[in-house]
């Protein structure tokens, strides 16, 4: 699981969550994928992209790095900043750990790469 | 491919010199490729190998018999149907052989009637060992005794049968009673008729040294004409019990038993005269049985053709009194207490999709991903209406077949298998196992992909709480691509698939429509069905191989899909298209 998947992803579909995002993120283990830097890309996920959720998420999983805390208003132009966006959207891979509604508190398992979102049918 | 009928048919005319030579030179080539251990001789012998004289080639074994018997009343035709473009005729006098030789070789008979290929002929020493039983299908369980009578005892049972006066004439065969009569209306029996004879009571007594544990008490005795046959069926699982015992008087036939769950699975058993068969267990409760009607039959162990006479046979059965609890549920004529009844509420819905969905995709998936590649035109076109770097997410999205294309599209995928997720992850899609009616996305999707996973729903309920999911994905104004399989298969590619099967022959025994049914014709004949999951021979990884299994679908009918849609009062409906036997949905959220 990328982090950019990590993004889009939340537990509303859960009984009597309002939001159910972020989720909060704990990793067992991860590593880094070679994938080319492709700025078109990061320029144009970025509007859809919550940037709350990748710092507090990188803080969490002591990734932050030279991200800062909020947005500047010139990142599109910023090559060094777009290639640390591209780095932690879509290099890092979480392969083992687990995730859990900020909410309920639900936790869901993350193996082989894939977080496990599925309940029982009387939990949603 | 051995045969063109649209060419003009040159009856009577003879091939000769080389391009005969040549002719004959290539389908000996495809026999020594075939049948290595057949060797083709320079000098006569009493055995001839014909080339392009199967059905294969257009040739009946009507038209072989009327053309070889012609030279010689005992002549022994071996042909391997649907599998070689050869047969073998074996003359009882080499002059004969030769006589037919000469006049046959090159020639294309006139009595051909749709072939226009000459046959080819060569002298040949022997002909192909015959196959191991092993080697061939056989549905499990059943059991065939031979010799279960001597010659002396059938001419007894014979005699009295023969001359029994109450028999009963149907279309295509004459039958007996005895014990209780059988009511080919309801295909049950409870009317007490002419008490089993002594004859039969002994037979009866001789089964029971084979294990056979019933005391059957409805006997039938069939008396087919030459050419005269029973229509495949099932014995009514919930009329009668388990064994259905059967002997076979004064000649062999070939049965053909056919895999209730894949009709173009079907098997040929050689019934020899005098044998008993047991058809038991999964042959009797899973497969259908029953005799072409046709004056040839093709030994299926060495390929010998012989002509149907006059058969009897004595079915002996016992009538159940308790309800059926066999193991093959999914083909029984009850809904076993609503276990497989099409669901009526929540909770039977949910076991159905367990079963017949979840468990099924997860045992299949990686003959799924062998077979899944081919994409919709609809679904294709509205992958490309959509703006670069638009979010999609995939909802079902199986082997990820559309999240794999390099399309400058955000894609994100779902489904409830793991093993698919797998799949999916390994080619580098990014996945999230979920339920179709629970999805772990955030709701600000610009588009929502979900392909054949609808009709996978058991209820009305679940498919409408399903489409709603698809749409709290989207932010207003975004769209869904929702396909399912339409009820109305014409010009589909399953369909064609589907060709060499059978239409659906209604299942004599159900009665009314509330059971699932297994789907095994080429229309579909109710819209909550279970349809057959074949794992092909030929898949390589698959401990599966050749296994069956059975998946719930629901079948749309026309509007169907678009009023389920407004039914959410979320969107609205841009177009519906009808592709190859799928209803396609292009709706927007309001």
């Amino acid at each position: 699981m990328k982090l950019l998947t990590h993004n889009f992803l939340s537990s509303r579909f859960l009984k009597n969550v309002a939001t159910g995002y972020p989720l909060l993120l704990r990793v067992n283990e991860k590593e880094l994928r070679e994938v080319e830097f492709d700025q078109d890309f990061v320029q144009n996920i970025m509007p859809k992209v919550d940037y709350n959720c990748l710092v507090s998420t990188l803080m969490a999983i002591g990734e932050q790095g030279a991200l800062p805390n909020e947005l500047p208003e010139n990142w599109r132009e910023n090559e060094e900043l777009l290639k640390e966006l591209h780095r932690v959207l879509v290099k890092i891979e979480v392969i083992v750990g687990e995730l859990e509604c900020p909410e309920s508190g639900r936790v869901f398992p993350i193996k082989d790469g894939i977080p496990n979102m599925l309940c029982q049918e009387d939990e949603c | 491919m051995y045969f063109n009928e649209n060419k003009p048919r040159q009856l009577g005319t003879t091939f000769s010199g080389d391009k005969l030579r040549r002719k004959l030179q290539k389908s000996v080539q495809q026999l020594k490729r075939h049948d290595a251990d057949v060797i083709v001789s320079d000098t006569p012998t009493a055995k001839l190998f014909v080339a392009n004289s199967s059905v294969l080639c257009g040739v009946s074994l009507e038209e072989l018999e009327e053309i070889f018997v012609g030279y010689d009343a005992e002549a022994q035709i071996t042909v391997f149907p649907n599998k070689r473009a050869y047969s073998f005729v074996e003359f009882s006098t080499l002059e004969k052989a030769k006589q037919a030789y000469d006049e046959l070789h090159g020639y294309i008979h006139p009595a051909l009637r749709s072939s226009h290929l000459p046959f080819l002929c060569a002298y040949v020493e022997n002909l192909p060992a015959a196959r191991p039983s092993s080697s061939l299908l056989r549905p499990n369980d059943l059991v065939v005794v031979e010799d279960f009578v001597t010659e002396i005892e059938e001419e007894k049972l014979l005699n009295f049968i023969l001359q029994h006066a109450q028999c009963e004439v149907l279309k295509h065969r004459s039958v007996l009673h005895f014990g209780h009569e059988f009511d080919y209306s309801s295909n049950t029996s409870f009317k007490k008729c002419e008490p089993i004879p002594k004859e039969i009571d002994d037979l009866i007594k001789a089964v029971q040294r084979y294990g056979v544990t019933i005391e059957p008490d409805q006997i039938t005795i069939n008396i087919y004409e030459p050419g005269q046959g029973i229509p495949p069926h099932y014995d009514t699982h919930s009329a009668f019990e388990d064994p259905v015992i059967s002997l076979s008087l004064l000649s062999d036939v070939v049965m053909e038993f056919k895999d209730g769950a894949n009709s173009a699975r079907t098997a040929g058993v050689l019934l020899p005269r005098r044998s008993l068969s047991l058809i038991q267990g999964e042959s009797r409760y899973r497969w259908k049985h029953g005799i072409v009607n046709r004056k040839y039959d093709v030994n299926p162990l060495n390929g010998r053709v012989f002509s149907r006479r006059k058969r009897v046979s004595i079915t002996m059965r016992k009538i159940r009194h308790k309800p059926c609890e066999c193991a093959w549920k999914e083909f029984c004529d009850w809904d076993r207490d609503g276990e497989m009844s099409i669901p009526q509420n929540d909770s039977s819905a949910r076991f159905i999709e367990q079963n017949y969905v979840s468990n099924v995709y997860e045992e299949i998936a990686p003959h799924f991903d062998e077979t899944r590649h081919s994409q919709w035109k609809a679904v294709q076109g509205f992958l490309d209406s959509l703006p670069d770097y638009s979010l999609v997410y995939d909802v079902g999205c199986g082997n990820g077949k559309y999240l794999i294309a390099k399309d400058r599209l955000v894609k994100f995928g779902s489904d409830l298998s793991m093993n698919l997720c797998q799949i999916a992850a390994r080619k580098d899609c990014q996945v999230a196992r979920a339920d179709g009616r629970a999805q772990p996305f955030r709701p600000i999707a610009d588009a929502v992909l979900c392909i054949a996973v609808l009709h996978h729903l058991s209820s009305h309920s679940r498919r409408l709480e399903m489409v709603c999911e698809l749409l709290r994905l989207l932010r207003p104004g975004g769209r869904a691509c929702i396909t399912v399989w339409s009820m109305d298969q014409t010009g589909a590619q399953y369909s064609k698939m589907r060709e060499n099967k059978d239409d659906t022959e209604m299942n004599e025994q159900s009665k009314g429509g509330e059971r699932l049914r297994v789907h095994d014709g080429k229309c579909f004949e109710q819209q909550d069905l279970l349809v057959p999951w074949q794992v092909e021979g030929g898949s390589t990884t698959d401990e599966n191989k050749g296994k069956a299994f059975l998946r719930f679908y629901h079948v749309f009918r026309e509007n169907e899909l678009a009023e389920l849609c407004l039914e959410t009062e979320m969107c609205t409906i841009e177009k519906i298209i009808c592709e190859q036997g799928n209803w396609i949905a292009i709706i927007q959220k309001v």
